[in-house]
Protein backbone atom coordinates (compact mmCIF):
# COMPACT_ATOMS: atom_id res chain seq x y z
CA UNK A 1 0.00 0.00 0.00
CA UNK A 2 2.90 2.30 1.01
CA UNK A 3 4.44 2.12 -2.40
CA UNK A 4 1.13 3.08 -4.16
CA UNK A 5 1.11 6.08 -2.03
CA UNK A 6 4.48 6.94 -3.46
CA UNK A 7 3.70 6.34 -6.96
CA UNK A 8 0.36 8.17 -7.16
CA UNK A 9 1.10 11.92 -7.66
CA UNK A 10 -1.10 14.44 -7.55
CA UNK A 11 -1.84 17.77 -9.19
CA UNK A 12 -3.07 20.52 -7.89
CA UNK A 13 -5.25 22.72 -10.40
CA UNK A 14 -6.55 25.78 -9.43
CA UNK A 15 -9.90 27.51 -11.63
CA UNK A 16 -10.39 31.25 -12.38
CA UNK A 17 -12.57 31.71 -9.10
CA UNK A 18 -9.29 30.55 -7.04
CA UNK A 19 -10.88 27.16 -5.98
CA UNK A 20 -8.30 24.06 -6.13
CA UNK A 21 -8.78 20.98 -7.14
CA UNK A 22 -6.40 17.83 -6.21
CA UNK A 23 -6.71 15.10 -9.15
CA UNK A 24 -4.25 12.04 -9.57
CA UNK A 25 -1.25 13.42 -12.38
CA UNK A 26 -2.84 9.74 -14.44
CA UNK A 27 -6.22 11.07 -14.99
CA UNK A 28 -4.91 15.00 -15.19
CA UNK A 29 -2.82 14.11 -17.89
CA UNK A 30 -5.19 13.45 -20.24
CA UNK A 31 -5.95 17.03 -20.95
CA UNK A 32 -2.61 18.14 -23.13
CA UNK A 33 -2.16 21.43 -21.94
CA UNK A 34 -2.10 20.36 -18.49
CA UNK A 35 1.00 17.62 -19.87
CA UNK A 36 2.74 20.23 -21.69
CA UNK A 37 2.50 22.80 -18.30
CA UNK A 38 3.49 19.50 -16.16
CA UNK A 39 6.80 19.08 -18.59
CA UNK A 40 7.58 22.92 -18.66
CA UNK A 41 7.91 22.19 -14.66
CA UNK A 42 4.38 23.40 -13.41
CA UNK A 43 2.11 21.73 -10.54
CA UNK A 44 5.50 20.60 -8.82
CA UNK A 45 4.52 22.47 -5.69
CA UNK A 46 1.92 24.87 -6.53
CA UNK A 47 -1.36 24.84 -7.86
CA UNK A 48 -1.48 24.82 -11.54
CA UNK A 49 -3.35 27.86 -12.38
CA UNK A 50 -6.59 27.60 -15.21
CA UNK A 51 -7.68 31.37 -15.77
CA UNK A 52 -9.95 30.37 -18.12
CA UNK A 53 -12.16 27.53 -16.44
CA UNK A 54 -14.37 28.23 -13.57
CA UNK A 55 -15.22 26.08 -10.45
CA UNK A 56 -18.63 24.73 -11.42
CA UNK A 57 -17.09 23.40 -15.44
CA UNK A 58 -13.88 22.32 -13.46
CA UNK A 59 -15.60 19.94 -11.08
CA UNK A 60 -17.49 18.47 -14.23
CA UNK A 61 -14.32 18.14 -16.09
CA UNK A 62 -12.22 16.53 -13.32
CA UNK A 63 -14.91 14.33 -12.29
CA UNK A 64 -14.80 13.20 -16.30
CA UNK A 65 -10.95 13.09 -16.42
CA UNK A 66 -11.20 10.21 -13.11
CA UNK A 67 -13.52 8.12 -14.80
CA UNK A 68 -11.54 7.99 -18.06
CA UNK A 69 -8.82 6.95 -15.84
CA UNK A 70 -10.32 4.80 -13.82
CA UNK A 71 -10.69 0.85 -14.76
CA UNK A 72 -14.54 1.21 -15.74
CA UNK A 73 -15.49 -0.66 -18.57
CA UNK A 74 -16.31 0.04 -22.30
CA UNK A 75 -19.73 -0.79 -21.48
CA UNK A 76 -19.98 1.78 -18.37
CA UNK A 77 -17.83 4.32 -19.85
CA UNK A 78 -20.06 4.25 -22.85
CA UNK A 79 -23.57 5.00 -20.30
CA UNK A 80 -21.50 7.02 -17.99
CA UNK A 81 -20.27 9.74 -20.83
CA UNK A 82 -24.29 9.65 -22.38
CA UNK A 83 -25.51 10.95 -19.18
CA UNK A 84 -22.44 13.24 -18.92
CA UNK A 85 -22.91 15.22 -21.90
CA UNK A 86 -26.14 15.56 -21.28
CA UNK A 87 -26.97 19.18 -19.36
CA UNK A 88 -28.26 21.75 -20.08
CA UNK A 89 -27.30 24.36 -23.26
CA UNK A 90 -25.42 26.48 -20.84
CA UNK A 91 -22.75 24.24 -19.26
CA UNK A 92 -22.72 21.98 -22.36
CA UNK A 93 -20.98 25.75 -23.76
CA UNK A 94 -18.76 25.72 -20.61
CA UNK A 95 -17.47 22.03 -21.11
CA UNK A 96 -17.08 22.48 -24.57
CA UNK A 97 -14.67 25.63 -24.53
CA UNK A 98 -13.09 24.15 -21.12
CA UNK A 99 -12.67 20.48 -22.43
CA UNK A 100 -11.35 22.79 -25.63
CA UNK A 101 -8.96 25.03 -23.51
CA UNK A 102 -7.48 22.12 -21.75
CA UNK A 103 -7.22 20.13 -24.95
CA UNK A 104 -8.97 17.03 -23.82
CA UNK A 105 -9.57 15.83 -27.22
CA UNK A 106 -11.41 12.63 -26.29
CA UNK A 107 -14.30 14.20 -23.91
CA UNK A 108 -14.18 17.49 -26.81
CA UNK A 109 -14.89 15.22 -29.74
CA UNK A 110 -18.36 13.58 -27.35
CA UNK A 111 -19.06 17.07 -26.77
CA UNK A 112 -18.75 17.72 -30.12
CA UNK A 113 -20.61 15.24 -31.45
CA UNK A 114 -23.58 15.91 -28.41
CA UNK A 115 -24.13 19.51 -29.87
CA UNK A 116 -23.98 18.16 -33.52
CA UNK A 117 -26.79 15.44 -32.47
CA UNK A 118 -28.59 18.29 -31.00
CA UNK A 119 -28.80 20.82 -34.37
CA UNK A 120 -29.32 17.46 -37.03
CA UNK A 121 -32.08 18.06 -38.91
CA UNK A 122 -33.15 21.37 -37.30
CA UNK A 123 -34.37 25.02 -38.87
CA UNK A 124 -32.00 28.01 -38.01
CA UNK A 125 -35.15 29.17 -36.00
CA UNK A 126 -34.93 25.86 -33.76
CA UNK A 127 -31.32 26.35 -33.38
CA UNK A 128 -31.81 29.75 -31.60
CA UNK A 129 -34.06 28.88 -29.67
CA UNK A 130 -32.31 25.71 -28.41
CA UNK A 131 -28.72 27.64 -27.80
CA UNK A 132 -30.69 31.30 -27.18
CA UNK A 133 -29.08 33.30 -30.12
CA UNK A 134 -30.19 36.05 -31.18
CA UNK A 135 -31.24 36.57 -35.02
CA UNK A 136 -29.07 39.71 -35.79
CA UNK A 137 -29.58 39.60 -39.58
CA UNK A 138 -30.75 42.66 -41.54
CA UNK A 139 -33.91 42.32 -43.15
CA UNK A 140 -31.99 41.76 -46.69
CA UNK A 141 -30.20 38.49 -45.10
CA UNK A 142 -32.78 37.64 -43.32
CA UNK A 143 -34.59 37.07 -46.75
CA UNK A 144 -31.41 35.27 -48.34
CA UNK A 145 -31.77 32.98 -45.52
CA UNK A 146 -34.90 32.21 -45.86
CA UNK A 147 -34.39 31.67 -49.47
CA UNK A 148 -31.76 28.98 -49.33
CA UNK A 149 -33.70 26.98 -46.60
CA UNK A 150 -36.60 26.67 -48.80
CA UNK A 151 -34.37 25.36 -51.93
CA UNK A 152 -32.80 22.90 -49.12
CA UNK A 153 -35.95 21.85 -47.56
CA UNK A 154 -38.18 21.50 -51.30
CA UNK A 155 -35.16 19.55 -52.40
CA UNK B 1 11.84 34.11 -7.08
CA UNK B 2 9.37 37.18 -7.76
CA UNK B 3 10.90 37.49 -11.24
CA UNK B 4 10.46 33.71 -11.96
CA UNK B 5 6.92 33.64 -10.77
CA UNK B 6 6.35 36.69 -13.35
CA UNK B 7 7.86 35.29 -16.06
CA UNK B 8 5.70 32.11 -15.24
CA UNK B 9 2.42 33.81 -15.16
CA UNK B 10 2.98 35.66 -18.87
CA UNK B 11 4.03 32.10 -19.85
CA UNK B 12 0.38 30.86 -18.87
CA UNK B 13 -1.09 33.92 -20.48
CA UNK B 14 0.09 32.73 -23.70
CA UNK B 15 -1.69 29.36 -22.85
CA UNK B 16 -4.77 31.16 -21.55
CA UNK B 17 -4.72 33.04 -24.52
CA UNK B 18 -4.93 30.25 -27.36
CA UNK B 19 -8.76 30.37 -27.30
CA UNK B 20 -9.56 33.80 -27.25
CA UNK B 21 -7.75 34.61 -30.29
CA UNK B 22 -10.19 32.34 -32.16
CA UNK B 23 -13.27 34.12 -30.77
CA UNK B 24 -15.27 36.59 -33.25
CA UNK B 25 -14.38 38.91 -31.05
CA UNK B 26 -10.77 38.66 -31.18
CA UNK B 27 -11.08 38.31 -27.37
CA UNK B 28 -12.03 42.07 -26.97
CA UNK B 29 -13.18 41.82 -23.20
CA UNK B 30 -12.04 40.45 -20.53
CA UNK B 31 -13.31 36.62 -20.49
CA UNK B 32 -13.55 33.65 -18.02
CA UNK B 33 -14.45 30.64 -19.38
CA UNK B 34 -15.56 32.10 -22.70
CA UNK B 35 -18.64 34.12 -22.07
CA UNK B 36 -18.82 37.61 -21.96
CA UNK B 37 -18.27 39.38 -18.26
CA UNK B 38 -20.97 42.28 -17.51
CA UNK B 39 -20.12 43.53 -14.18
CA UNK B 40 -19.39 39.95 -12.47
CA UNK B 41 -21.71 38.11 -14.08
CA UNK B 42 -20.61 35.24 -16.66
CA UNK B 43 -22.79 35.37 -19.44
CA UNK B 44 -22.42 32.47 -21.99
CA UNK B 45 -23.09 33.32 -25.56
CA UNK B 46 -23.32 30.47 -28.38
CA UNK B 47 -23.38 33.08 -31.06
CA UNK B 48 -19.95 33.69 -29.82
CA UNK B 49 -18.77 30.23 -30.22
CA UNK B 50 -15.04 30.07 -31.97
CA UNK B 51 -15.08 29.03 -35.34
CA UNK B 52 -13.14 26.25 -34.97
CA UNK B 53 -15.13 24.31 -32.76
CA UNK B 54 -18.36 25.48 -34.72
CA UNK B 55 -16.40 23.98 -37.45
CA UNK B 56 -15.85 21.02 -35.89
CA UNK B 57 -19.61 20.68 -34.72
CA UNK B 58 -21.07 20.72 -37.98
CA UNK B 59 -18.59 18.83 -39.67
CA UNK B 60 -20.60 16.08 -37.90
CA UNK B 61 -23.74 16.77 -39.48
CA UNK B 62 -25.20 16.79 -43.10
CA UNK B 63 -24.73 19.15 -45.47
CA UNK B 64 -28.28 20.53 -45.44
CA UNK B 65 -28.03 20.87 -41.67
CA UNK B 66 -24.64 22.78 -41.94
CA UNK B 67 -26.69 25.45 -44.47
CA UNK B 68 -29.36 25.60 -41.71
CA UNK B 69 -26.65 26.40 -39.19
CA UNK B 70 -24.81 29.15 -41.19
CA UNK B 71 -28.27 30.84 -41.09
CA UNK B 72 -28.56 30.88 -37.36
CA UNK B 73 -26.70 34.09 -36.59
CA UNK B 74 -24.24 36.43 -38.68
CA UNK B 75 -21.18 35.30 -36.19
CA UNK B 76 -22.13 31.51 -37.25
CA UNK B 77 -22.62 32.57 -40.71
CA UNK B 78 -19.11 34.00 -40.74
CA UNK B 79 -17.23 31.28 -39.65
CA UNK B 80 -19.33 28.58 -41.30
CA UNK B 81 -18.45 30.50 -44.88
CA UNK B 82 -15.06 31.55 -44.52
CA UNK B 83 -14.13 28.25 -42.72
CA UNK B 84 -15.55 25.36 -44.65
CA UNK B 85 -13.80 23.44 -47.24
CA UNK B 86 -16.32 20.19 -48.44
CA UNK B 87 -19.63 20.96 -49.25
CA UNK B 88 -21.55 18.35 -50.64
CA UNK B 89 -25.28 19.05 -51.89
CA UNK B 90 -25.95 15.40 -54.37
CA UNK B 91 -29.09 15.13 -51.78
CA UNK B 92 -30.87 18.25 -53.52
CA UNK B 93 -33.56 16.78 -55.74
CA UNK B 94 -34.68 20.20 -57.31
CA UNK B 95 -33.43 23.07 -56.23
CA UNK B 96 -29.60 22.36 -56.62
CA UNK B 97 -29.40 25.26 -59.15
CA UNK B 98 -30.87 28.00 -57.16
CA UNK B 99 -29.06 26.58 -54.27
CA UNK B 100 -25.42 26.80 -56.00
CA UNK B 101 -26.24 30.36 -57.34
CA UNK B 102 -27.08 31.53 -53.87
CA UNK B 103 -24.13 29.80 -51.56
CA UNK B 104 -21.54 29.77 -53.83
CA UNK B 105 -20.91 33.72 -53.40
CA UNK B 106 -21.04 32.68 -49.49
CA UNK B 107 -18.67 29.37 -49.15
CA UNK B 108 -15.41 31.12 -51.10
CA UNK B 109 -13.19 28.76 -49.17
CA UNK B 110 -14.87 25.52 -50.78
CA UNK B 111 -11.95 23.17 -52.24
CA UNK B 112 -14.10 20.28 -52.68
CA UNK B 113 -18.01 20.57 -54.13
CA UNK B 114 -19.81 17.64 -54.96
CA UNK B 115 -22.71 17.89 -57.16
CA UNK B 116 -23.75 14.92 -58.31
CA UNK B 117 -27.19 14.69 -59.53
CA UNK B 118 -29.61 11.98 -60.66
CA UNK B 119 -32.09 14.27 -62.14
CA UNK B 120 -30.55 17.12 -64.01
CA UNK B 121 -30.00 20.41 -62.70
CA UNK B 122 -27.14 21.94 -63.10
CA UNK B 123 -27.34 24.74 -65.37
CA UNK B 124 -24.15 27.06 -66.81
CA UNK B 125 -24.49 30.19 -64.86
CA UNK B 126 -23.66 27.74 -61.43
CA UNK B 127 -20.82 26.59 -62.51
CA UNK B 128 -19.88 29.94 -63.99
CA UNK B 129 -20.81 31.51 -60.22
CA UNK B 130 -18.79 29.00 -58.40
CA UNK B 131 -15.55 29.75 -60.76
CA UNK B 132 -16.11 33.26 -60.25
CA UNK B 133 -16.23 33.04 -56.13
CA UNK B 134 -14.42 29.39 -54.96
CA UNK B 135 -11.12 30.21 -56.35
CA UNK B 136 -9.64 27.47 -53.81
CA UNK B 137 -11.45 24.89 -55.69
CA UNK B 138 -9.56 21.59 -56.37
CA UNK B 139 -12.15 18.86 -56.67
CA UNK B 140 -15.15 19.26 -59.07
CA UNK B 141 -17.95 16.76 -59.25
CA UNK B 142 -20.15 17.80 -61.59
CA UNK B 143 -21.12 14.17 -62.88
CA UNK B 144 -24.34 13.69 -64.61
CA UNK B 145 -24.97 17.49 -65.37
CA UNK B 146 -26.79 16.88 -68.57
CA UNK B 147 -27.85 20.79 -69.11
CA UNK B 148 -24.13 21.99 -68.82
CA UNK B 149 -22.59 22.86 -72.24
CA UNK B 150 -19.09 24.34 -73.38
CA UNK B 151 -19.62 27.35 -71.41
CA UNK B 152 -19.58 25.30 -68.16
CA UNK B 153 -15.84 24.22 -69.44
CA UNK B 154 -14.58 27.34 -70.64
CA UNK B 155 -15.36 29.06 -67.23
CA UNK B 156 -13.56 26.28 -65.65
CA UNK B 157 -10.28 26.53 -67.48
CA UNK B 158 -10.48 30.29 -67.08
CA UNK B 159 -11.24 30.31 -63.43
CA UNK B 160 -9.91 26.88 -61.66
CA UNK B 161 -6.47 26.47 -62.13
CA UNK B 162 -5.81 24.72 -59.35
CA UNK B 163 -7.91 22.03 -59.87
CA UNK B 164 -6.69 18.64 -59.43
CA UNK B 165 -9.94 16.74 -59.48
CA UNK B 166 -12.48 16.86 -62.34
CA UNK B 167 -15.88 14.22 -62.40
CA UNK B 168 -17.44 14.96 -65.78
CA UNK B 169 -18.61 11.68 -66.55
CA UNK B 170 -22.06 11.66 -68.07
CA UNK B 171 -22.06 15.37 -69.06
CA UNK B 172 -22.11 14.28 -72.96
CA UNK B 173 -23.09 18.04 -73.91
CA UNK B 174 -18.92 18.70 -73.70
CA UNK B 175 -17.25 18.95 -76.83
CA UNK B 176 -13.88 17.79 -77.52
CA UNK B 177 -12.55 21.28 -78.10
CA UNK B 178 -14.07 22.51 -74.88
CA UNK B 179 -12.43 19.86 -73.08
CA UNK B 180 -9.01 20.17 -74.88
CA UNK B 181 -9.77 23.73 -73.72
CA UNK B 182 -9.53 22.93 -70.02
CA UNK B 183 -6.93 20.80 -70.25
CA UNK B 184 -4.86 23.51 -71.70
CA UNK B 185 -5.65 25.65 -68.38
CA UNK B 186 -5.93 23.10 -65.60
CA UNK B 187 -3.07 21.22 -65.61
CA UNK B 188 -2.39 20.63 -62.37
CA UNK B 189 -5.09 17.77 -63.31
CA UNK B 190 -4.55 14.77 -61.49
CA UNK B 191 -8.28 12.64 -61.56
CA UNK B 192 -10.32 12.91 -64.62
CA UNK B 193 -13.47 11.07 -64.84
CA UNK B 194 -14.69 11.13 -68.33
CA UNK B 195 -16.90 7.88 -67.96
CA UNK B 196 -20.10 7.39 -69.85
CA UNK B 197 -19.59 9.04 -72.78
CA UNK B 198 -21.28 6.77 -74.62
CA UNK B 199 -23.04 6.71 -78.13
CA UNK B 200 -26.28 6.60 -76.99
CA UNK B 201 -27.16 2.29 -77.87
CA UNK B 202 -29.26 0.91 -74.94
CA UNK B 203 -28.20 -2.48 -75.07
CA UNK B 204 -24.96 -1.29 -74.08
CA UNK B 205 -26.79 -0.52 -70.40
CA UNK B 206 -26.31 -4.14 -69.22
CA UNK B 207 -22.60 -4.09 -69.95
CA UNK B 208 -22.27 -0.74 -68.17
CA UNK B 209 -24.00 -2.58 -65.01
CA UNK B 210 -21.86 -4.97 -64.95
CA UNK B 211 -18.85 -2.91 -64.67
CA UNK B 212 -20.00 -0.99 -62.04
CA UNK B 213 -20.76 2.42 -63.48
CA UNK B 214 -23.99 3.80 -62.32
CA UNK B 215 -24.61 5.98 -65.53
CA UNK B 216 -25.95 4.93 -68.86
CA UNK B 217 -28.16 7.48 -70.77
CA UNK B 218 -29.83 5.98 -73.56
CA UNK B 219 -30.66 9.27 -75.40
CA UNK B 220 -27.24 10.55 -75.41
CA UNK B 221 -26.56 11.03 -78.87
CA UNK B 222 -24.86 14.17 -78.47
CA UNK B 223 -21.87 12.07 -77.04
CA UNK B 224 -21.51 10.65 -79.98
CA UNK B 225 -19.94 14.17 -81.73
CA UNK B 226 -17.79 14.08 -78.82
CA UNK B 227 -16.23 11.17 -79.58
CA UNK B 228 -15.88 11.52 -82.96
CA UNK B 229 -12.71 13.09 -82.05
CA UNK B 230 -11.96 12.30 -78.86
CA UNK B 231 -8.89 10.80 -79.97
CA UNK B 232 -7.57 13.86 -80.50
CA UNK B 233 -8.09 15.18 -77.00
CA UNK B 234 -6.48 12.14 -75.34
CA UNK B 235 -3.33 13.62 -77.24
CA UNK B 236 -4.43 17.21 -75.84
CA UNK B 237 -4.48 15.31 -72.34
CA UNK B 238 -1.56 13.98 -72.94
CA UNK B 239 0.28 16.83 -73.65
CA UNK B 240 -1.55 19.13 -70.86
CA UNK B 241 -1.92 17.04 -68.12
CA UNK B 242 1.54 15.63 -67.46
CA UNK B 243 0.74 15.40 -63.75
CA UNK B 244 -2.34 13.24 -64.41
CA UNK B 245 -2.93 10.29 -62.35
CA UNK B 246 -6.14 9.52 -62.78
CA UNK B 247 -8.47 8.81 -65.66
CA UNK B 248 -11.86 7.04 -66.30
CA UNK B 249 -12.84 6.88 -70.08
CA UNK B 250 -15.35 3.70 -69.48
CA UNK B 251 -17.00 3.41 -72.64
CA UNK B 252 -15.85 5.63 -74.77
CA UNK B 253 -15.78 3.59 -77.49
CA UNK B 254 -14.24 5.78 -80.15
CA UNK B 255 -10.26 5.93 -77.75
CA UNK B 256 -8.13 3.60 -79.92
CA UNK B 257 -4.53 3.01 -79.73
CA UNK B 258 -3.54 6.02 -81.23
CA UNK B 259 -5.23 8.40 -77.76
CA UNK B 260 -4.00 5.91 -75.18
CA UNK B 261 -0.75 5.64 -76.45
CA UNK B 262 -0.63 9.49 -76.27
CA UNK B 263 -1.91 9.08 -72.72
CA UNK B 264 0.64 6.81 -71.81
CA UNK B 265 3.68 9.11 -73.25
CA UNK B 266 2.06 12.15 -72.00
CA UNK B 267 1.03 11.36 -68.18
CA UNK B 268 4.06 9.14 -67.24
CA UNK B 269 2.96 9.50 -63.41
CA UNK B 270 -0.88 7.95 -64.62
CA UNK B 271 -1.73 5.64 -61.92
CA UNK B 272 -4.94 4.43 -62.33
CA UNK B 273 -6.81 3.59 -65.73
CA UNK B 274 -10.61 2.82 -66.34
CA UNK B 275 -10.55 2.00 -70.32
CA UNK B 276 -13.45 -0.79 -69.78
CA UNK B 277 -15.79 -0.71 -72.90
CA UNK B 278 -12.89 0.89 -74.72
CA UNK B 279 -13.49 -1.74 -77.36
CA UNK B 280 -11.18 -0.42 -80.30
CA UNK B 281 -7.90 -0.49 -78.52
CA UNK B 282 -5.62 -3.20 -78.90
CA UNK B 283 -2.24 -4.54 -77.75
CA UNK B 284 -0.51 -1.53 -78.24
CA UNK B 285 -2.23 0.12 -76.50
CA UNK B 286 -1.25 -1.70 -72.82
CA UNK B 287 2.61 -1.97 -74.44
CA UNK B 288 2.58 1.67 -74.66
CA UNK B 289 1.37 2.23 -70.80
CA UNK B 290 3.20 -0.86 -69.45
CA UNK B 291 6.41 0.52 -70.99
CA UNK B 292 5.71 4.53 -70.14
CA UNK B 293 3.56 4.11 -66.86
CA UNK B 294 5.93 2.83 -64.44
CA UNK B 295 3.41 3.64 -61.47
CA UNK B 296 0.28 2.56 -63.03
CA UNK B 297 -1.39 0.76 -60.18
CA UNK B 298 -5.10 -0.34 -61.96
CA UNK B 299 -5.95 -0.92 -64.90
CA UNK B 300 -9.36 -1.82 -66.48
CA UNK B 301 -9.83 -3.81 -69.42
CA UNK B 302 -13.13 -4.76 -69.09
CA UNK B 303 -14.84 -6.28 -72.42
CA UNK B 304 -11.74 -5.07 -74.51
CA UNK B 305 -11.94 -7.82 -76.43
CA UNK B 306 -9.14 -7.13 -79.00
CA UNK B 307 -6.71 -7.58 -75.84
CA UNK B 308 -4.13 -10.63 -75.80
CA UNK B 309 -1.69 -12.50 -74.37
CA UNK B 310 1.25 -9.60 -75.79
CA UNK B 311 -0.01 -7.01 -73.78
CA UNK B 312 -0.31 -9.56 -70.71
CA UNK B 313 3.60 -10.40 -71.37
CA UNK B 314 4.59 -6.53 -71.87
CA UNK B 315 3.36 -5.93 -68.60
CA UNK B 316 5.33 -9.05 -66.90
CA UNK B 317 8.29 -7.97 -69.06
CA UNK B 318 8.11 -4.21 -67.51
CA UNK B 319 7.66 -5.46 -64.27
CA UNK B 320 10.74 -8.27 -64.30
CA UNK B 321 12.57 -5.16 -65.81
CA UNK B 322 12.12 -2.32 -63.11
CA UNK B 323 12.76 -5.18 -60.71
CA UNK B 324 15.06 -4.24 -57.49
CA UNK B 325 17.88 -6.28 -57.32
CA UNK B 326 18.37 -7.45 -54.15
CA UNK B 327 15.22 -9.76 -52.29
CA UNK B 328 14.91 -7.59 -50.11
CA UNK B 329 14.14 -4.59 -51.31
CA UNK B 330 12.43 -6.11 -53.18
CA UNK B 331 10.37 -7.63 -50.41
CA UNK B 332 10.12 -3.94 -48.74
CA UNK B 333 8.54 -2.56 -52.62
CA UNK B 334 6.46 -5.34 -53.68
CA UNK B 335 3.46 -3.82 -52.02
CA UNK B 336 3.77 -0.23 -52.93
CA UNK B 337 4.65 -0.71 -56.93
CA UNK B 338 2.89 -2.38 -59.44
CA UNK B 339 0.17 -3.27 -60.47
CA UNK B 340 -2.54 -3.79 -57.81
CA UNK B 341 -5.83 -4.18 -59.27
CA UNK B 342 -6.65 -5.43 -63.00
CA UNK B 343 -9.69 -6.31 -64.43
CA UNK B 344 -9.92 -8.53 -67.93
CA UNK B 345 -13.41 -9.60 -67.74
CA UNK B 346 -14.73 -10.75 -71.05
CA UNK B 347 -10.98 -10.39 -72.72
CA UNK B 348 -11.59 -13.55 -74.05
CA UNK B 349 -8.63 -14.04 -75.87
CA UNK B 350 -6.24 -13.90 -73.26
CA UNK B 351 -5.10 -17.17 -71.96
CA UNK B 352 -3.74 -18.72 -68.78
CA UNK B 353 -0.23 -19.00 -69.27
CA UNK B 354 0.16 -15.54 -69.44
CA UNK B 355 -2.30 -14.28 -67.06
CA UNK B 356 -0.52 -16.80 -64.63
CA UNK B 357 2.69 -14.87 -65.45
CA UNK B 358 1.29 -12.10 -64.81
CA UNK B 359 -0.32 -13.06 -61.14
CA UNK B 360 3.24 -14.32 -60.52
CA UNK B 361 5.06 -10.94 -61.54
CA UNK B 362 2.55 -8.66 -59.29
CA UNK B 363 2.01 -10.56 -55.96
CA UNK B 364 -0.49 -7.59 -55.23
CA UNK B 365 -2.90 -9.47 -57.44
CA UNK B 366 -4.91 -11.80 -56.21
CA UNK B 367 -8.26 -13.91 -57.14
CA UNK B 368 -8.50 -15.60 -53.97
CA UNK B 369 -12.11 -15.03 -52.46
CA UNK B 370 -12.40 -11.94 -50.58
CA UNK B 371 -9.64 -9.91 -51.93
CA UNK B 372 -10.18 -10.52 -55.68
CA UNK B 373 -8.05 -7.67 -57.60
CA UNK B 374 -7.58 -9.85 -60.38
CA UNK B 375 -10.81 -9.84 -61.65
CA UNK B 376 -11.40 -12.19 -64.86
CA UNK B 377 -15.14 -12.76 -65.06
CA UNK B 378 -16.21 -14.16 -68.01
CA UNK B 379 -13.00 -15.59 -68.99
CA UNK B 380 -13.66 -19.50 -68.58
CA UNK B 381 -10.56 -20.83 -69.82
CA UNK B 382 -8.81 -19.00 -67.22
CA UNK B 383 -10.06 -20.71 -64.27
CA UNK B 384 -7.20 -22.13 -64.02
CA UNK B 385 -4.92 -19.11 -62.86
CA UNK B 386 -4.32 -18.33 -59.16
CA UNK B 387 -2.66 -16.07 -57.08
CA UNK B 388 0.01 -17.59 -54.78
CA UNK B 389 -2.12 -17.38 -51.87
CA UNK B 390 -3.64 -20.44 -52.94
CA UNK B 391 -0.39 -22.34 -53.90
CA UNK B 392 0.78 -21.30 -50.96
CA UNK B 393 -1.70 -23.61 -49.36
CA UNK B 394 -0.01 -26.57 -51.03
CA UNK B 395 3.75 -25.17 -51.11
CA UNK B 396 5.80 -24.11 -48.94
CA UNK B 397 6.28 -20.44 -48.57
CA UNK B 398 9.75 -20.03 -50.12
CA UNK B 399 8.80 -22.04 -53.33
CA UNK B 400 7.80 -19.37 -56.24
CA UNK B 401 4.55 -20.21 -56.89
CA UNK B 402 3.43 -22.13 -60.33
CA UNK B 403 0.70 -22.11 -62.73
CA UNK B 404 -1.93 -24.24 -60.90
CA UNK B 405 -3.90 -27.59 -62.44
Amino acid sequence: MESSETTTKVLKLKTSDNEVFEVEEKAALQSEIIKSMVEDGYGTDDAIPLFNVEKKTLAKIVEWLKKHASDASKDELEKWDADFVDVDTDSLYDLLLASNYLSVEVLLGQLAQKVADMIKGKQPEEIRKLFNIKNDFTPAEEEEVRKDNAWAFKC
Amino acid sequence: MAGEVKGRREDLNLYSEKPMMLAFDGGKSGIGAGGVEIEGLVITEWKDIPMELLLRIVSLVDDRTLIMASGVCSGWRDAICSGLTHLCLSWCKNNMNNLVLSLAPKFTKLQTLVLRQDKPQLEDNAVETIVSYCHDLQDLDLSKSFKLSDLSLYALAHGSPNLTKLNISGCTAFSDVSLEYLTEFCRKLKFLNLCGCVNGATDRALQVYACNYFFFSPSATEGVIWLTSLVNNLQAIGRNCSQLQSLNLGWCENVGDVGVMSLAYGCPDLRTLDLCGCVCITDDSVIALANRCPRLRSLCLYYCRNITDRAMYSLVHNRVKNKPATWESRKGRYDEEGLKSLNISQCTAITPPAVQALCDSFPALHTCSGRHSLVMSGCWNLTSVHCACAVQAHHTASSIPHPAH
